[in-house]
């Protein structure tokens, strides 16, 4: 072991002595200094967001994306340095001179301990370097914990797996073209669009997720260090088996493998890596392990909550462990009669039962994926089925526990996202597939939530707030509602009234956010965006409490969306970057307006019919665009907005499978799916705005803001009749042809 | 001379990364046609010259750089065999020259289960392929890479494999930047794919047609340029090579 120690050390202190070492810290600085630059920064940016230009939060900007390119080219760096080290000590025969003293798998050991020690001095001293940048460039939302976690995580463990990588490669091959070879495909086979959004593949440029620069992000941070522990534990576990192959007595690799299995226990380091990191892999607890689904957008978040039986009373109570992400609760339900025996509880695939009482007794439950019609399964939901004698009255008891897990599907095809629930110290949210989470049956009951989080937090359920009851031990408070909700929202916030006076509109934001909304007064330009919604198309739809929230969440959202009295916007729209630039096109602010516009058209407001053209989201971005022209001027509108949805639309127009659409169902379903969701967006978002631009240019603005009021004026008839705004009510309502519209 | 032949064959493509490289290849051109071709290059069909031009180019791309890599290795280490090998019954550049045809006849075989590969895959989703088209291209991304390949392999003996190296890395980076619009664009472009993008790009009419399939003049200069360029090393290398190499046995001896 002293042996060891010591030469670990003479190892050490040989690659420091050498200039190259230095050279290539310089390199690497010079490397991550190049993602700071305006110009590649934003190259980088497109690179790394699958060609989108989308300003995230100052976290991705200035820490996760630097030091992700810093991991790649540190990756290479040392990996061409830990190759060309070793077959150094085979060109010049000081391997012989090694081997006589020390047996050289040890020898292999000794030199990645060395040039790992190397690489924590080489992080550290980036770290360093770009700490006074991030510092000045992150402002009021500098975090240091976020510092210093982001780069050893997507750095250093980049470059350890690397060493251990290349020496377990030269040690196989003992050569280095091959080994530089396997290097470079490995590297490369990240750029593939068939691999770049597996995690697991992403070992030395890991993928881009959204992090948020308030709440830390601490799903994102637990799916990343467990996946960097599984990739390292490949890379020992490469190492352990190639360096059972290390040339003896002159025998080729096979033999000398043989040699090496003498002694069968040097298996056990690689036999365990692989085994721990395929239970790892195949045990993960971030996806549902459900069937692969048929993604339909429309479906993720629709589930069906019926219990078939007539409730009293529905009492919900959920802890969380902000440490480890879980959720444990019960859920309470005075049943007055149950319809049918056969009843189900419908929850998320992550949220294990523990027990299922019926007035004291236990009942016995299956749970089950959704398996019945693929098309119309919500992702990452299960079931717990059980039987109750029918016509039964009682107290059923329902303790459950888990992490909230997200379904499979969105985890191979969009790449991992926490957007829809995550619990963490800082923040916790919820969608509706937590157990119980929404309403049960038709019939009228009462409903008591409680849920326990830190107390720093201040709740919002659906947006709105909470009532607190008691702060509890451990610096966990309780806070109640009485009403069914769909999402819970946790975090340290700050309420603020916005001034409107035709209803309470609030925001609600991270108090790391107060300085930004108060420097750049987006309580006023809420407000702007209110009064022109109400001169242009109405008066702003609100519930019986006359009640609106806009709700600035964490940036893992990417994007918002409005609903039940709630516009959700995620936090990057009050990014450095996003708020003080107004010459780089359609940017977060933009995002912003888009979302509370949302609250005039959509389910708020005006329903709209959905034909894949005709929508809501198009007269949003048409209406988004009018205030943008209104607010920057004609020329920034055009260049932002109708010139890019004419491209589109002309590039739309001459796609080979709309002009021959015979072709498209010689296609797979998969690719055929792909071009129609393409087409599907690209129709909602540039081509009706472009026919809605169409429309306005032929009655001119002040008759197209009339026919928009006049449709307005109708969603309460909508509402009754339980139908919605369609592009026939558009065209009687403006007299206007559908001819007179194409494009 | 079959023997030689038989034997330099041997120790040029019997080397375990050949056919894993060649095999990573054909899986890559198949991912190139299921994911990219399968939806047009610039609005064009899938079955299009256009399309199939830059599927091509990009699978002769990386099988040129392949073979290129493969000369390079297998000349690696010969040196020290030089003296041995001088005094044989066939000169040194002849013996290049094998060296050279026989990676040659590999990157043509190559490239041609990659053109036999994307017609079946086109003739068995479309039931129509436009065989003249996708000759015209398989020849002009294909042949001039074939000749430089053989005026490579001429002069690679006598070059230190770092040279070889980095032209690697340079044609890449060349056709990279070609593919990106940047440089010279498809003038430059090792296997000329960026040419089918680029002006199937700048001559789509956007009045909802088909762009027609054409070769510009410019293009086939470069491509005949290219080749040139792989006859004048061909050139240089045969009347020059074996030189330094006697001279070198002769000190030697």
């Amino acid at each position: 072991m002293n042996q060891l120690i010591k030469a670990i050390r003479a190892e050490f202190i040989r690659l420091m002595k050498k200039k190259t070492t230095y050279i290539l810290m310089l390199c690497h600085i010079i490397s991550i200094a190049l993602c700071f630059v305006p110009y590649l920064q934003r190259q980088l940016r497109i690179f790394m967001n699958d060609g989108f230009d989308v300003i995230a939060s100052g976290t991705n900007e200035y820490i996760y994306r630097p030091f992700v390119i810093g991991s790649l080219a540190g990756s290479i760096l040392w990996g061409i340095y830990v190759l060309a080290s070793a077959d150094k000590e085979k060109k010049n025969n000081s391997r012989e001179m090694v081997s006589a003293f020390m047996d050289e798998r040890k020898h292999s050991f000794t030199r990645i301990m060395a040039f790992l020690g190397v690489a924590i001095l080489d992080t550290v001293l980036c770290m360093l370097v770009f700490l006074p940048v991030c510092m000045k460039k992150m402002d009021y939302l500098f975090q240091w914990k976020t510092y210093i976690i982001y780069p050893l995580i997507l750095m250093l463990a980049g470059i350890v797996m690397t060493v251990f990588l290349m020496e377990g490669l030269y040690r196989l091959s003992e050569n280095t073209i091959v080994s530089l070879l396997v290097f470079g495909i490995l590297t490369a086979v990240q750029f593939t669009p068939a691999f770049k959004n597996s995690i697991f593949v992403r070992w030395n440029l890991p993928q881009e997720l959204p992090v948020s620069d308030t709440v830390g992000s601490a799903g994102i941070l637990r799916i990343l260090i467990y996946t960097r522990i599984i990739l390292l534990l490949c890379s020992i576990c490469i190492w352990s088996l190639a360096s059972l192959f290390i040339r003896k007595y002159q025998y080729g690799p096979v033999r000398s493998f043989l040699v090496s299995l003498k002694k069968p226990l040097r298996l056990t380091v690689p036999v365990l890596c692989a085994l721990i990191a395929a239970f790892m892999v195949a045990g993960q607890p971030f996806i549902d392990h459900g069937p692969l689904v048929v993604e339909d957008i429309g479906n993720v978040f629709e589930t069906s909550w019926d219990l078939a039986a007539e409730c009293s009373h529905v009492q919900r109570d959920y802890y969380f462990d902000t440490v480890r992400g879980t959720i444990r609760g019960t859920y309470k339900l005075d049943i007055e009669e149950t319809a049918k025996q056969d009843l189900e509880i419908y929850h998320n695939a992550g949220i294990k039962i523990k027990h299922l009482t019926f007035n004291g007794e236990e009942v016995d439950f299956t749970t089950h994926f959704r398996k019945e019609d693929a098309l119309k399964t919500s992702l990452s939901d299960v079931y717990s089925a059980f039987r109750l004698p029918e016509g039964s009255t009682g107290e059923l008891v329902c303790e459950f526990e888990g992490y909230p897990t997200q379904s499979r599907t969105n985890y191979k095809d969009w790449e991992y996202s926490c957007a829809n629930r995550t619990v963490g110290p800082d923040y916790i949210y919820l969608h509706a597939d937590i157990v119980g989470m929404e309403g049960v049956g038709n019939a009228p009951y009462t409903s008591k939530t409680r849920i326990h989080v830190p107390t720093s937090h201040v709740p919002l359920a659906d947006g709105f707030e909470m009532k607190k009851v008691e702060d509890e031990e451990g610096g966990i408070t309780c806070w109640e509602t009485y009403n069914d909700y769909a999402i819970i929202m946790s975090s340290p916030n700050e309420i603020c009234d916005i001034d409107y006076d035709k209803a309470k509109v609030k925001l609600a934001y991270n108090q790391k956010n107060g300085y930004a909304i108060r420097k750049y007064k987006l309580d006023e330009a809420a407000s702007d965006v209110l009064r022109y919604c109400d001169d242009h198309i109405g008066t702003l739809n609100t519930d019986e409490t006359n009640r609106i929230t806009i709700e600035l969440v964490s940036s893992e959202l990417g994007g918002g969306y409005a609903s039940d009295g709630n516009a959700v916007i995620d936090e990057s729209v009050l990014s450095a970057e996003n708020l003080s630039d107004q010459k780089d096109g359609a940017n977060g602010n933009e995002t912003f307006m888009h979302e509370i516009v949302h609250l005039f058209l959509g389910d708020l407001g005006l329903p709209f019919d959905d034909d894949g053209l005709w929508s809501c989201e198009g007269m949003t971005v048409y209406t988004t665009y009018r205030i943008v022209k209104e607010k920057y001027g004609a020329l920034y509108a055009k260049k932002y907005y109708s010139d890019v949805w004419e491209e589109v639309v002309k590039k739309q127009n001459n796609n080979f499978y709309l002009r021959n659409p015979g072709y498209l169902d010689k296609l797979p379903e998969s690719y055929k799916n792909s071009i129609l969701s393409s087409i599907g967006t690209d129709n909602k978002y540039c081509r009706m705005p472009l026919m809605l631009l169409k429309a306005e240019q032929i009655l001119g603005e002040e008759k197209m803001d009339a026919v928009i009021q006049e449709l307005y004026a109708r969603r309460n008839e909508y509402y009754m009749n339980g139908g919605c705004c369609t592009f026939e009510d558009f065209l009687n309502a403006a007299g206007l042809e559908k001819e007179d519209l194409e494009l | 001379m079959k023997k030689i032949i038989k034997y330099e064959a041997k120790i040029i493509l019997c080397k375990p990364y050949v056919p894993i490289l060649l095999l990573i290849n054909l899986l890559y051109s198949y991912y190139l046609l299921s994911a990219d071709i399968i939806l047009g290059v610039s609005d064009t069909a899938p079955f299009s010259g256009w399309s199939f031009g830059k599927y091509m180019g990009s699978g002769v791309l990386w099988t040129f750089l392949l073979s290129l890599l493969i000369l390079i290795t297998s000349n690696a280490g010969r040196k020290n065999v030089a003296v041995l090998t001088n005094v044989t019954g066939i000169s040194p550049k002849k013996l290049n020259l094998v060296r050279s045809l026989i990676v040659t006849v590999f990157f043509l075989l190559s490239c041609l289960l990659i053109f036999l590969l994307g017609c079946v895959f086109l003739q068995t989703l479309f039931q129509t392929i436009r065989i003249g088209a996708y000759l015209a291209a398989f020849l002009l991304t294909a042949l001039p890479c074939a000749i430089l390949i053989i005026g490579f392999g001429t002069v690679a003996g006598n070059l230190h494999p770092a040279f070889g190296y980095v032209l690697i890395v340079l044609l890449l980076a060349v056709s990279l930047f070609a593919a990106a619009g940047i440089g010279g664009g498809y003038l430059l472009d090792a296997a000329g794919a960026s040419y089918y993008e680029t002006v199937s790009g700048l001559l789509e009419s956007f009045e909802a047609s088909e762009t027609p399939f054409v070769i510009r003049g410019g293009y086939v200069l470069a491509r005949s340029l290219y080749a040139c360029l792989g006859i004048a090393v061909f050139w240089f290398g045969y009347t020059g090579s074996g030189k330094k190499d006697r001279f070198l046995s002769r000190m030697l001896s």
